[in-house]
């Protein structure tokens, strides 16, 4: 257990590696390296002396061996109050109200925890809150990025997807397959399809530098997202070389990538090169009838109108035509390709003047002929009321038909230095047998990602499991078994209980690949369960909490910040799903786009207080309330939030307009719950903040802070009355609520 | 913005659970604080580390702070700094050039209306569209020959900020940060000002910090008004207000705190707040111009609408640069078109009018910082994110060009009066002594005492650099 040295070793290996070119000789001192090794399926220890947590389940047991070997006493269960905040925000990402809170105090039957799990997990916000920790791995944004930072089409149905199928609980296996190849695996639906948009909600320059690279770059985003994401490896390390590090070779890099190559390429401008429609075969024969049988409603009418318009139309352009100067005419003549650049602004301005409008015409109709005319447009518009709903489309991928372009090794990973054709095929470390791809029938795409898809969720696939169990174990803990959740090899952490993650991981597979079960284990274990309360002999010999002796406090995560700022104000708006929303940016903010503005109509007061999850993800412009806080970057996928502390977070929970209404809303929620009693405000203020009630001083410092507040605000320039200074005081006393450390901060 | 990837070593750097969290846990104890090497994350660095302290570069340096000037858009190098009397006498004539990349098509050679004169005592010709700034040759090192790899504004303005045409990396002024730390704790490190006109292309990523945490990013600065966004109390709400707000939010965070003393996080955001506040103080004080003397105010040229506005940011600049502000970027036009440099349809126009707006005050910039005896810690670099064609464009404009475009660097450690590098005859692309952006930017970390290949942030399974695999500090405009 010793890390330092561990790690000091590991960086010679590392330097070793270097100096002799050699790119794996961590992995040659071992026979497999131990994230390459089948999953296994150790029984739990039994344990000799009795430590003070109860052994609550296999978790424990492999926890409670480390830390007897190691002589290390856990710090005991924590109490109910701060067990049902930290189980709260952990699954649904939510604060548990006062109400939730007393139920659970109050309720003394035996399983009354495992009841407050149940419900969680079974409740739509618990997608929501692991759908974002998904979407951080997979570099979710809804627009291109780049100079135009364009929305990418229908990118939020991916998004719900991603909610819904954890909601449902999806099996993992179908959960990453039909990420990516949902429009090939057998039962494909519109679902599934949806699902394919993880391919395509990465950056995408429209116009690149240099198009024949820029195909691989979009390649390359694929490579590194699945690669770290669904294999916890830095394949794409292995794009201009051999991985320095791990058995990857550059042409494995290039075989994985050829499982990509047939994927249908973003085409600026072209929506069906981004999107498919999702309808059956079945609906769209409807669709089509409905379309015709509507069209033959609309037909006549419109030949009517023209009868009227036409010829009128047509007199009028002899007219303008007949007004053109010679060189005009000249120009017009002149084949399109053979114009000079006069000519060529001669033509586009006399088109202009050609072009004759529909009050053009209105002008030279006689009264009769006016009156059908509008009748007509009258009997149009009615008609086209009616006018059938486009089919449903979605971002998403699919392939350009059942046989793919030759994919080939770039040499030095320059796409202008082709090398030897390679197809596709796995990680030669892990397994090096030929893939079997057969295009799915119908023939209309080639099956190579389907392919993959099978190889990564096979229950022999020694890393998928462990990987998506350990985040599993990191957003619980705030650290995972293997410290570095996207990088399994050999840079990466080696896990700190070997054990427990294949325990973890073989759970999860037996299990059929449910995460719920596992989530419950997890935090109905006794160690999850633990409380703050330092041990300097602990410490002493684990300071890195290797062995889960300690909670550590966690700070939480710009979106569970901003979502328990609303949901405290009491103005969240719950609506799962739908749209993205665009709660308003300060000016100051807008003006850093070169368009002030652009793709950001602010949406109205509801939608702006819609949970986190839900608001648009703009590349060029984050939500500053959110970006301030850690949200990611979403060029690459961010397996880990940062978490820094910096004045600029202080002065917007102070002084942002976002937070100024939200105090308001709070302090208007206190008067409305309690009446004016500051004693009675105070006292729900703390419990609906911080899950608590005050003690003795911190309710005398909140009632001489209104008094004090209250007096100054009279003092101002502009004074105010007393009953608005002491609103104005209570909403200065929410705001510093929704400013503590504790607000932000989990036990 | 994310510490993703981090593995290994960051954890050496900062183990627990944020990487960070310990950001300002500094302040709490100020004195007798020294971080580590800059490279930190190469993980022999305390741990417990403040990612802004202020840090020993590898080697003695002059410059200390950088001012960088970025014409957004594309200033033409033929029509400013680079004269060719080659492509005057050619105007007109019909040539093959490449306009996209892999893509060529005809276009006709303009030459340049205006006049280049010798000016200094180096005698580097200047043309008359920069007729103050040209005094100032003798302190600038002119390179005239900066080639780029993107002909489009979004991947290139990336390019020359990050390195990379593609986002999410760090930029220049969060390397700078994240090497040199900051030596004034009461203002960012890396300070922005945009043109009132709007912002350059892609907005924020401009200065974001991409894989670096955000507190390596650069700050928005405005010149009127709260120079940070929410700095001050939202009226009619006071200051004192305010006060008595922080300090019950400090009696609240007390106990708390004690009772979690082992996790200095919760200390290191108390210490954020009381640094906030302060900072309503010290940004106010940094902003306000009213200080300064009416011949400053004259030489910036704040009293003509035209050189106003740059005015006032160059001479804001200077007021950081005093302050210890690491890096301040200020952008000459936003938006589009010609509401920046980007010249597709009348070149002389729009570039008359750019020049005029920033002539007067960049010239003041380098005068006041010399006189100041600033201008040997300040290093000051021009450019935009490309250059211009040599032809023309809807008859009077041009297009962007990245194959050959001119920058020059002053003051820091760089050698005055010199010029570097040559385009071709037309002006077109880069011949002699070719300068890649990875080249400007491993000089400019060399000349704030960084070597560019040492300076690494590891990420996403490798040491990350700002010159990625390449770059070559130009030794030959070094002091």
């Amino acid at each position: 257990m010793n890390q330092p040295s561990r790690t000091v070793c590991s960086l010679f290996v590392i330097g070793l590696g270097l100096v002799l070119g050699v790119s794996s000789l961590a992995y040659a001192a071992d026979e497999t390296y131990w994230a390459f090794r089948s999953v296994s399926r150790p029984d739990p220890p039994s344990l000799k002396a009795k430590d003070a947590a109860p052994i609550r389940n296999p978790i424990d047991s492999f926890i409670a061996q480390g830390l007897e070997e190691n002589g290390i006493k856990p710090a005991p269960e924590a109490d109910r109050r701060t067990l049902i905040r930290r189980v709260t925000f952990d699954l649904i990402g939510l604060p548990p109200t006062p109400e939730e809170i007393d139920a659970f105090l109050q309720d003394d039957r035996p399983d009354a925890y495992e009841r407050v799990i149940d419900r969680l997990l079974a409740s739509p916000h618990y997608g929501e809150r692991w759908g974002r920790h998904w979407l951080d791995l997979v570099r979710y944004g809804e627009t291109h990025g780049y100079e135009r930072d364009d929305p990418k089409p229908d990118a939020w149905k991916y998004r719900d997807w991603v909610v819904r199928a954890l909601n449902r609980d999806t099996p993992y296996d179908q959960f990453v397959t039909a990420q990516l190849a949902g429009d090939e695996m057998p039962g494909a639906s519109a679902d599934s399809k949806i699902a394919t948009g993880m391919l395509r909600v990465g950056l995408v320059d429209d116009e690149p530098a240099d198009p024949v690279m820029d195909r691989f770059d979009q390649l390359d985003d694929l490579v590194k997202t699945v690669g770290t994401t669904m294999l916890g490896l830095t394949v794409h390390c292995a794009r201009c070389h051999d991985h320095k590090f791990d058995p990857i070779t550059q042409k494995d890099y290039y075989k994985l990538l050829s499982f990509f190559t047939p994927a249908r390429r973003f085409k600026r401008g072209d929506l069906d090169s981004i999107e498919l429609d999702l309808a059956t075969d079945a609906e769209r024969k409807l669709y089509q009838e409905r379309v015709a049988r509507f069209e033959e409603r609309l037909r006549p009418l419109r030949e009517k109108l023209e009868s009227i318009r036409e010829p009128v139309a047509k007199r009028l352009e002899a007219e303008r035509l007949a007004a053109l100067d010679n060189d005009t005419l000249a120009a017009l003549q002149t084949p399109e390709n053979r114009r000079d650049s006069e000519q060529k602004s001669l033509a586009r301005k006399a088109k202009a003047k050609l072009k004759v409008k529909p009050d053009d015409v209105s002008a030279r109709l006689s009264g009769d002929e006016k009156k059908r005319l509008a009748e007509l447009e009258r009997a149009i518009a009615e008609v086209e009321a009616d006018r059938p709903a486009p089919l449903p489309r979605a971002l998403a991928v699919t392939d350009d038909g059942p046989s793919s372009p030759a994919t080939h090794l770039l040499i030095r990973g320059d796409a202008h230095s082709p090398g030897a054709e390679v197809s596709p095929g796995f990680l030669s470390a892990i397994d090096s047998e030929t893939p079997k791809i057969t295009p799915p029938e119908g023939g209309k795409t080639t099956g190579r990602r389907l392919a993959l898809a099978r190889w990564i969720v096979s229950p022999r696939n020694p890393l998928t499991y462990r990987v998506i169990v350990n985040r599993l174990w990191q957003h619980h803990f705030g650290k995972g078994i293997v410290a570095s959740p996207s990088d399994f090899g050999v840079m990466g952490e080696e896990p700190s209980e070997p054990e427990l993650l294949d325990w973890l991981a073989s759970e999860l597979i037996s299990n059929g690949g449910r995460l719920k079960p596992i989530h419950r284990l997890i935090v109905t274990s006794s160690t999850y369960r633990r409380s703050l309360e330092w041990n300097e002999a602990s410490n002493e010999k684990d300071p890195e909490n290797s062995l889960w002796w300690r909670r550590p406090p966690l700070r939480l995560e710009a979106e569970a910040i901003r979502d328990s700022i609303l949901a405290v104000s009491g103005a969240i708006n719950l609506e799962i799903g739908g749209p993205s929303v665009t709660p308003p940016i300060a000016p100051e903010v807008l003006a850093r786009q070169s368009r002030p503005g652009s793709g950001w109509g602010p949406s109205d007061e509801k939608s702006a207080a819609r949970r986190s999850i839900y608001v648009h993800v703009k590349r060029s412009l984050p939500l500053p309330e959110l970006e301030v806080l850690d949200a990611p970057d979403t060029s690459e996928p961010c397996p880990r939030r940062a978490v820094t502390t910096t004045a600029p977070q202080a002065l917007t929970l102070l002084n942002s307009a976002f937070l100024h209404e939200q105090a308001r809303r709070f302090a208007e929620r206190l008067t409305r719950e309690v009446g004016d009693d500051q004693a009675a405000q105070v006292e729900r203020g703390f419990r609906l903040a911080l899950a608590r009630s005050p003690n003795e001083t911190e309710l005398r410092d909140s009632l001489s802070f209104l008094d004090e507040q209250a007096a100054l605000i009279r003092r101002r320039p502009k004074p105010e009355d007393r009953s608005a200074a002491r609103f104005e005081a209570l909403r200065a006393f929410c705001l510093v609520l929704l400013n503590c450390n504790e607000f932000s901060t989990v036990d | 913005m994310t510490p993703c990837g981090r593995t290994r070593r960051e954890f050496l750097w900062r183990t627990g659970c944020g990487f960070t969290g310990l950001a300002l846990s500094a302040l709490l104890h100020e004195d007798g604080f020294r971080a580590g090497r800059a490279e930190g994350a190469e993980g022999v660095a305390p741990l417990a580390i403040d990612p802004l302290a202020p840090k020993t570069p590898h080697f003695p340096a002059k410059a200390k702070n950088v001012i960088f000037l970025f014409m957004y858009g594309g200033p033409s190098q033929v029509d400013l700094f680079d004269p060719k009397p080659i492509l005057n006498q050619k105007n007109g004539k019909t040539i093959d050039i490449e306009v996209r990349k892999g893509s060529v098509a005809k276009a006709t050679l303009l030459g340049t209306p205006r006049r280049f004169d010798k000016y200094g005592r180096s005698g580097i010709e200047v043309s008359d569209l920069y007729p103050n700034l040209a005094r100032q040759v003798d302190d600038m090192a002119i390179i005239r020959s900066m080639y780029a790899d993107s002909f489009a504004h979004g991947s290139a303005i990336v390019q020359m900020n990050t390195g990379s045409v593609f986002q999410g990396k760090p930029c220049l002024g969060s390397w700078v940060g994240y090497g040199l730390g900051t030596s004034n704790r009461d203002l960012p490190s890396f300070v922005v000002l945009i043109d009132p006109r709007g912002g350059p292309i892609n907005g924020a990523t401009n200065w974001s910090s991409g894989y670096m945490p955000a507190t390596y990013q650069g700050t928005q600065f405005r010149t009127q008004g709260d120079p940070i966004l929410d700095l001050s109390p939202r009226p009619p709400v006071t200051r004192d207000e305010q006060r008595r707000q922080l300090d019950l939010l400090s009696r609240l965070n007390a106990p708390h705190e004690a009772s979690r003393s082992h996790d200095s996080e919760l200390a290191a955001r108390i210490a954020s707040y009381e640094l906030a506040f302060r900072m309503q103080a010290s940004a106010p004080e940094a902003v306000d111009l009213s200080a300064e003397s009416a011949e400053t105010k004259e030489l910036y040229g704040l009293n003509s609408e035209r050189t106003a506005d740059f005015g006032r940011k160059c001479l804001l600049a200077r007021r950081l640069v005093e302050r210890g502000v690491r890096f301040i970027q200020i952008y000459s036009g936003g938006g589009h078109n010609d509401q920046n440099w980007d010249a597709h349809g009348d070149v002389d126009k729009n570039h008359t009018l750019h020049c005029e707006e920033t002539d007067r005050p960049i010239a003041a910039l380098l005068a006041d910082l010399k006189r100041r005896g600033l201008l040997d810690e300040t290093l000051v670099v021009w450019s935009g994110e490309f250059g211009r064609m040599p032809t023309s464009q809807s008859a009077k404009g041009r297009d962007h060009n990245p194959k050959g475009f001119t920058a020059w660097l002053a003051g820091g450690g760089v050698k005055g009066g010199v010029v570097h590098g040559a385009t071709d005859e037309i002006g077109y692309a880069a011949a002699d002594d070719k300068v890649h952006v990875h080249d400007l930017h491993a000089t400019i970390l060399h000349l704030l005492g960084f070597d560019h290949k040492r300076l690494t942030y590891f990420h996403g399974g490798r040491d990350q650099r700002l010159t990625d695999v390449s770059g070559t500090v130009v030794k030959k405009i070094l002091a």
